[in-house]
């Protein structure tokens, strides 16, 4: 968007969708936190697997250009989230001899790498260019109505992406990464233009902010209803209601409501004024970077790479497995692989993993013989499957529909 | 005008995909039951995309411009700049790798020339770094890595 000349209008897009998510989020942690736990609670590890498989079948949606390029990209991303302990067994995999990778791959840093790397070689290619040479001064009037045209004028985009976003949150383990990916490809499937996506379609952006805002809240619902943090936010957020003399579980609504809806309110708040500070230092920021030279603004980024990588475990090869992802990142992009695919598979390989293990544990229980048959007989498992393969199968399905709505068209 | 050289993608792609595959496999050891079944799983599946690759490479290939062709000088030297300022970080110290790196990023993209180029690229580098130093170290308390130099 901002090489279109609307940066500004994606900064308050950003800003106006995130607070909506978060609003939401807080109205479905207001009502429905009792009942929203119960249903995580049945999530077993089948349906953990079968989650994990509906996020890898967005694979099929995103990777147009070439399926089995992405279909690729997303097991290249599955083995390596295999680095380090197995979730089941404790065997250390894949260290290569490093000890530092014996404690896995940090996610973001990978993330970092692969969707910022690129950007700056791309940006070192030309130094001497700025952004201000796109004409964005037309552009830019009306910005702050067109965002909330964005949001509001799209109710069902915006509604369904808080929804996932809260229901994601509510699962232990899963996290604002892969709300942004189902709103986003939720989005892509329901629009009537998915080409325009990745190209500076707003619904995009709406949906990944929405969604990833509402995360938040969806992940106080197994904490305050059950006890379970199942994030390490959401674990701060446990240890500071602690320090206050509050044990979260099902008691903590009934023992000490008054400060549970009073915490659960704030939300409210907290969700307006981020919006606020959204708009204000959004715009100052945006007029800031988009004055600063590219020849300034490459290295200053590669260095908040470099030192944000780090600060996540203090670990060096952090770093390293941060630039090295970044450069795998440039080449497969450049040969048509679709680095989102690879970003699944990194981000649901544990997941998936864990998932699949942990069920035919489980599933020796009911069948020696034929263990896998407990993730085709629980309900909200078979749910998820018949998700999974309209998820797979609707890129085929769209195209089928209309190559023949062009038929009927020419014999018109 | 001359054309530009165009590469078989799948070729290149089905390589990768297989030598990512062979790398993964020789890491393969006698782990657990539960530890081994995923990879083996995976590792096998990227063998046989790898081969997808290559066949339709040969049958129906994708044509991209040539890697070369998307990448220049300055390219080339943000990417060595970086990679010595990811692996000396340790060794060396979080200060000085730093400062070097960045001056040396800022440096040879400098609209003037002469001492004004110097002193700017250095300035802004030192400047940068302070900031960022006394955020994250400071602020945050974040044990940046001291190194021999600091």
């Amino acid at each position: 968007m901002a090489r279109q000349g609307r940066g500004k209008e994606a900064i308050y897009t950003a800003t106006v969708a995130s607070g909506v998510g978060g609003i939401v989020g807080t109205i479905g942690l207001l009502f429905f936190a009792v009942p929203l736990a119960r249903v995580a609670l049945r999530f077993g590890p089948p349906e953990f697997f079968w989650t994990a498989i509906f996020g890898l079948a967005i694979i099929s949606s995103i990777s147009e250009e070439s399926l089995v390029k992405g279909i690729a990209a997303g097991f290249i991303g599955l083995l390596v989230s295999m680095i380090g302990i197995a979730p089941v067994g404790g065997d250390v995999r894949f260290d290569f001899g490093i000890s530092a990778l014996q404690g896995g791959v940090e996610i973001v840093s990978v993330l970092i790498g692969f969707f910022c790397i690129p950007e700056i070689f791309r940006m070192a290619k030309d130094p001497g260019s700025t952004y201000s040479e796109v004409d964005s001064s037309s552009q830019e009037k009306g910005s702050l109505g067109r965002a909330f045209s964005n949001v509001f004028g799209h109710p069902l985009n915006t509604i369904r992406s808080s929804i996932i976003g809260t229901f994601v949150g509510i699962l232990p383990g899963a996290g604002g990464n892969i709300a942004n990916l189902i709103a986003y490809n939720e989005e892509k499937r329901a629009s009537k233009v998915p080409e325009t996506f990745g190209k500076g379609q707003v619904q995009g952006l709406v949906a990944t902010e929405t969604s990833n805002n509402a995360v938040c809240e969806g992940a106080m619902v197994p904490l305050l209803a059950l006890g379970i943090p199942g994030s390490p936010p959401a674990a701060i957020i446990y240890g500071a209601l602690l320090l206050q003399g509050l044990s979260p579980g099902p008691q903590l609504f009934t023992k000490n409501a008054t400060i549970v809806y009073a915490f659960i309110l704030s939300f409210f708040f907290i969700n307006i004024l981020m919006t606020i500070i959204g708009f204000v230092a959004g715009k100052g920021m945006y007029k800031m970077v988009i004055k600063v030279p590219v020849r300034v603004l490459f290295p200053t980024i590669l260095f908040l790479t470099v030192l944000g990588s780090y600060a996540i475990r203090s670990n060096p090869m952090d770093v390293i497995l941060m630039f090295l992802s970044g450069i795998l990142g440039f080449v497969l992009r450049d040969l048509g692989f679709n680095t989102g695919a690879f970003v699944l598979g990194l981000i649901l390989g544990p997941i998936a993993e864990k998932g699949f293990v942990q069920g035919l544990l489980m599933g020796n229980m009911v069948s020696m013989d034929q263990p896998w048959i407990i993730f085709f007989t629980r309900p909200l498992s078979i749910a998820l499957i018949v998700l999974s393969i309209f998820s797979a199968s609707w890129p085929f399905f769209r195209s089928y529909l209309r190559k023949k709505a062009a038929l009927n068209k020419g014999a018109l | 005008m001359a054309e530009s050289k165009k590469i078989n993608s799948d070729y290149i792609g089905g390589a990768i995909v297989l030598i990512f595959a062979l790398i993964f496999q020789l890491q393969m050891q006698p782990w657990g039951k539960f530890a081994v079944m995923a990879p083996k799983y995976v590792i096998i599946a990227l063998l046989i995309f790898g081969v997808i690759l290559l066949i339709k490479g040969k049958l129906k290939p994708t044509m991209m411009d040539s890697l070369r062709n998307n990448f220049n000088a300055s390219m080339l030297y943000t990417l060595v700049v970086g990679l010595l300022w990811v692996f000396l970080l340790e060794p060396i110290g979080f200060i000085t790798t730093s400062f070097i790196a960045l001056f040396a990023l800022l440096y040879p993209f400098h609209p003037k020339k002469g001492l004004p180029r110097l002193i700017g690229s250095a300035g802004l580098a030192a400047g940068e770094l302070l900031v960022l130093y006394l955020l994250f170290s400071k602020f945050l308390n974040v044990a940046l890595p001291k190194g021999i130099l600091f």
